[in-house]
């Protein structure tokens, strides 16, 4: 049910972005599953280059994934390119503005300047990135591309941008190099993730950008990659025997490049749980976590992990030296109202439920979705039947709840038709008894739904007002009467309140789906 | 508690009474006896007796303020009759909160907000401080039952104004037993309103109806019209 609205939102983005006939594509996919080319061509019905074209295009901003599979038709193999549409990496456009910011805020304005490009450009090479960004300047020395050079390092070995996944990898069921094996395509379930998986760099080249080394002393991601060599990966021997700087060229010119969501997705986690504790537990809570959440995050290897990585009480209190909030007694405090928990593993480390507090976070925005929709009386019957977390008779609710006996079965069978609350009903020696309760996992799927219908509704505005707008520049200026002045005037003012509720109303759906 | 009427002591004495009435009558009589202090719906002797005969007997025992008709808070359009001397349970009445059928919404708010005031002032505080508290202010015209107090403080954890904790028994807690359940403000009372509500579409009653293309759509929606008005 989640992914009707979700695909509709995302074949909105697609359209918004590259026009109607991409977003046809698009959409044939979502719904479709893989497809290979004629299939593809006789659902949308557009010639063949046309298709082509439109595919490239989405394969280039990295919203569709190409695989080849092998068959065996009457003793031949063949072998077949699909195409599958990467729901959540096309949603991931609504959220682009949000993963800028994080880039200026944590480096500065010009890797904001690169994220931008590999964002609007999609898949690209470091060359091209920067004739990109040095387009209208007719000359740019060199320095000012090594400072580029080294930013852009940067951001790779924070791990926001990534090497490109191999353009059309196989699905074979083998464990050969390069392919997925058995054991984890059982876990996997959708062409989408399996054609994911198979294209995934190994994880040291993934993040790794050689970089002319004046002095010999090599980055990081110099480091890492030769150390990943030494781990076994036998067949990047050839390339490495390359001396550096033809390697560093061949790499400047060849690999292709894009924005790594996996990582905003984390940083932004990360932020939703330092934004939930301040107001719940305090400033001092929101500060150590804070504090924790950047020294372990080399160290956290999942995503959406339950746990942070483990740390010691020491390495906080040392990050935190000269904070107000650093002190050996409020570090324990701030550990104990975050209910950090002892690893086990090692003596005196410890780790913090990130997932409780995300849950606290969905908890209060469940609560004040219902608040809104049915008052303080609705809210109390909700929120006494979800920290009950079971069921309760009906004829206990108005008592529990302190409702008049009326109003409270109102109000359940008004929480149960909108699909609030769930009942049950159940025979029993004193007759039919009525049991409710609230089923989290189905609420949260169908406020996600919703949620997803609303961002779509929002955008499908925005566009209709972008449209209005657009027809009212092309009239004559000389032409133009009060009323169509007055309508400019209205869009104006309206473009920026969607643009903002779509921005914040995404805030929810990560909540809910991505963290 | 309403006297009876005959002037009799409390307890209901069916022998005397009953042996005065004729056998339908005292059938019905029986009945409703039998169903004590929480009365038996109409519906049901009908079971029993037939209709017509059975409004007439009731008719009867009205008239001869044997039994009574009470309000059913859960069910206030059932007909529930008891014996005339006797107090309708609280599953009938509804107990403290109702005044005869009406819910008593303005009590239970001035409990709630003199509980919450008290609860403020006093930073962290035990059931019984608090229901002494009410008890002192002479809110309640009738004996105040912890188990009312307790429902006031639960209906306030619901709210989200206050929290139930346990005493560790030094700092704040000082004065509190360690282990002991006490109640305190919470830190965080109330909720940023969520961003899918502060737009139409959260509290839109047809948006299961709504398509992009459809009679319902975002792009002619009356909510939107009158959200988006400048
Ligand atoms: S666009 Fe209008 S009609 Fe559609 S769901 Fe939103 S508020 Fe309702």
């Amino acid at each position: 049910m989640v992914a009707n609205q979700a695909r509709q939102l995302a074949v909105d983005l697609i359209t918004s972005d590259f026009g109607d006939l991409v977003a046809k594509v698009c959409k044939c996919l979502l719904k479709k599953g893989a497809l290979p080319l004629a299939r593809l061509a006789m659902e949308t019905e557009l010639p063949r280059e046309q298709l082509k074209k439109c595919l490239l295009v989405l394969i280039q901003h990295n919203c569709v994934q190409a695989f080849q599979t092998k068959k065996e038709v009457g003793g031949r193999v063949m072998s077949t390119t699909e195409y599958t549409a990467l729901l959540d990496d096309i949603i991931h456009r609504l959220r682009f503005p949000k993963f800028l910011i994080l880039i200026r805020d944590q480096f500065d304005e010009q890797c904001e300047c690169l994220l931008g490009i590999l964002l609007s450009h999609g898949r690209s090479t470091f060359e091209q990135l920067m004739q990109r960004l040095f387009e209208n300047q007719p000359e740019v020395s060199g320095d000012i591309t090594d400072q580029m050079r080294t930013r852009f390092a940067k951001l790779v070995q924070a791990r926001y941008v990534e090497r490109c996944p191999a353009s059309e990898p196989q699905l074979v069921l083998d464990s050969e190099e390069g392919t997925i094996t058995k054991k984890k395509l059982k876990e996997i379930v959708t062409d989408e993730e399996r054609a994911v998986m198979a294209a995934a760099p190994l994880e040291a080249e993934r993040f790794s950008f050689p970089t002319y080394s004046d002095n010999d002393a090599s980055t990081e991601s110099e480091i890492m990659a030769d150390q990943s060599i030494l781990v076994g990966e036998k067949r990047k021997r050839g390339v490495m025997e390359m001396d550096d700087d033809s390697i560093v060229l061949a790499c400047e010119k060849d690999v292709l490049w894009r924005a790594n969501f996996e990582e905003f997705v984390c940083s932004l986690r990360h932020k939703a749980c330092i934004a939930n504790v301040r107001p719940r537990l305090d400033i001092g809570a929101a500060v150590v976590l804070e504090a924790i959440l950047k020294e372990t995050r080399a160290k956290e290897k999942q995503n959406k992990a339950e746990y942070s990585a483990p740390f010691s009480m020491n390495s906080i209190v040392q990050a935190l030296l000269g904070s107000p909030h650093g002190h050996l007694e409020h570090v324990r405090a701030a550990l104990n109202q975050l209910g950090a928990s002892c690893t086990g593993a090692t003596e005196g480390s410890y780790r913090i439920s990130l997932k409780k507090i995300i849950e606290a976070a969905q908890n209060s925005e469940m609560e004040s979705i219902v608040l809104k929709r049915y008052g303080s009386e609705g809210c109390r019957i909700f929120r006494l039947l979800a920290d009950k977390n079971g069921m309760i008779e009906q004829k206990q609710i108005p008592n529990l709840a302190l409702i008049e006996t009326k109003k409270a079965f109102e109000l359940l069978y008004k929480l149960m038709k909108d699909d609030y609350l769930q009942m049950e009903e159940v025979a029993s020696a004193q007759g039919k008894l009525f049991l409710w309760r609230v089923n989290r996992s189905s609420l949260q799927e169908k406020i996600l739904n919703d949620m997803y219908h609303a961002a779509s509704n929002l955008c499908q505005r925005l566009a209709h007002e972008t449209t209005e707008e657009h027809e009212l520049q092309l009239l004559k200026k000389n032409r133009i009467t009060e009323l169509q002045e007055k309508k400019v005037d209205r869009i104006r003012k309206v473009k920026p309140i969607l643009e903002a509720s779509i921005l914040r109303l995404d805030d929810s759906i990560m909540l809910f789906h991505n963290f | 508690m309403a006297p009876s009427p005959s002037g009799l002591p409390g307890l209901p004495r069916p022998g005397p009474r009953s042996n005065m009435l004729a056998h339908d009558d005292k059938k019905v009589y029986e009945m409703i006896e039998k169903s004590g202090n929480k009365g038996i719906w109409s519906a049901e002797m009908k079971k029993y007796i037939p209709e017509n005969i059975l409004n007439k007997s009731l008719k009867l025992l009205l008239s001869k303020n044997l039994i009574k008709l009470v309000a059913n808070v859960h069910n206030p359009r059932r007909k529930v009759y008891m014996l005339a001397n006797l107090q309708p349970s609280e599953e009938i009445s509804g107990g403290t909160w109702y005044s005869g059928k009406e819910f008593d919404t303005e009590l239970i708010d001035v409990l709630k907000q003199h509980t919450l005031r008290f609860i403020t002032k006093m930073k962290v505080v035990i059931l019984d401080k608090i229901a002494d508290s009410i008890k002192t202010s002479e809110i309640l015209k009738v004996e105040v039952r912890i188990q009312e107090v307790k429902q006031v403080v639960d209906s306030l954890i619901l709210d989200r104004e206050i929290e139930a904790v346990l005493s560790n028994g030094s700092a704040e807690f000082l004065s509190i037993p360690k282990g002991k359940v006490c109640y305190r403000c919470r830190k965080m009372g109330h909720l940023e309103p969520a961003s899918f509500v502060s737009v139409p579409c959260g509290v839109c009653p047809v948006i299961n109806e709504c398509t992009p293309d459809g009679v319902i759509s975002p792009k002619t929606c009356e909510y939107y019209q009158r959200w988006l008005d400048f």
